[in-house]
């Protein structure tokens, strides 16, 4: 008996671990911004993840767009889910805020009101 | 099974003794390399809209424009401008209802202030075009925190 408990016990933490990685989207590494209001992210809504560089440039399911098709993608997204989504911006923490702003505004033409940022919890100290 | 761990003359192998003890081990050790997550962990900070959906109608929401008038006082503008000729620095100046406020603790404490007065005064914040966005959001998180019910980022 005591092999195949090992295998089973191996297996289940190796499906574990596996949809726990696969859950993670590949994320460019920015420095978000900080915050100390920020509270872990538990939903499972729908949620769209736009990424602003510090450069100002949008990316959207890991592809560098324009702003116009950032707004056609929200759009097919929403229509896609059947109704307003959660928009994540994660934003470095040097990019201008105009760049911000119009996405802002682009979220609010496409009905999608409901906005998180993403943040870095204030380092303790 | 048992009989792996000694062998026919009754001595006890050391190294049979130690493999399912390294097997453990190496299992525990994969096990907490792999759950360990080596990114800092992002939090989210939802966004005016959010977190008063029923303030406003949806969609225009973050349409917030400052009102024009000044001794308006019924909405709270903070302005975050980037002194002329300092466009490098990365220093900003926070403009509290058109007076320029001395330093970010100055404009904290303004602020603490006004909302111990009133919690659902609307609060906009609105930065210059070139402005961080990391400082808009320490703002709007300062402001959130303390415990504004209506904080508005500015879209343009």
């Amino acid at each position: 008996m005591t092999p195949m408990i090992d295998v089973t016990f191996l297996l289940i933490i190796f499906f574990l671990v596996s949809s726990h990685l696969a859950k993670q989207e590949t994320f460019l590494p920015l420095e978000l911004p900080i915050a100390s209001a920020g509270t872990p992210d538990f939903s499972d809504k729908a949620t769209a993840t736009i990424q602003v560089l510090a450069s100002g440039e949008y990316q959207m399911n890991g592809q560098t767009v324009p702003l116009d098709q950032v707004r056609r993608g929200l759009l097919s997204r929403t229509n896609a889910e059947g109704g307003p989504i959660r928009v994540r911006i994660r934003t470095d923490r040097k990019t201008d805020y105009s760049h911000i702003a119009s996405l802002l505004k682009i979220c609010a033409i496409t009905g999608n009101t409901d906005v998180v940022f993403a943040v870095y919890d204030e380092p303790k100290s | 099974m048992k009989t792996t761990y000694s062998n026919r003359s009754g001595r006890t192998s050391v190294d049979s003794v130690m493999t399912p003890m390294i097997d453990v081990v190496f299992l525990l050790l994969i096990f907490f390399l792999a759950t360990s997550s080596f990114q800092k962990l992002e939090e989210m900070l939802p966004s005016a809209v959010a977190a008063a959906p029923d303030q406003q109608k949806q969609g225009s929401v973050l349409d917030t424009e400052p009102p024009v008038s000044e001794n308006d006082l019924s909405d709270v503008v903070v302005e975050i401008k980037i002194p002329t000729g300092q466009s490098d620095s990365g220093t900003v100046t926070y403009v509290l209802n058109g007076i320029v406020m001395d330093s970010y603790q100055v404009l904290a404490t303004r602020l603490a202030a006004i909302l111990k007065v009133r919690l659902d005064v609307p609060i906009v914040i609105d930065p210059e075009d070139k402005v961080p966005s990391g400082e808009a959001i320490r703002i709007y998180d300062m402001v959130r925190s303390n415990g504004a019910a209506a904080v508005f980022l500015v879209a343009r």
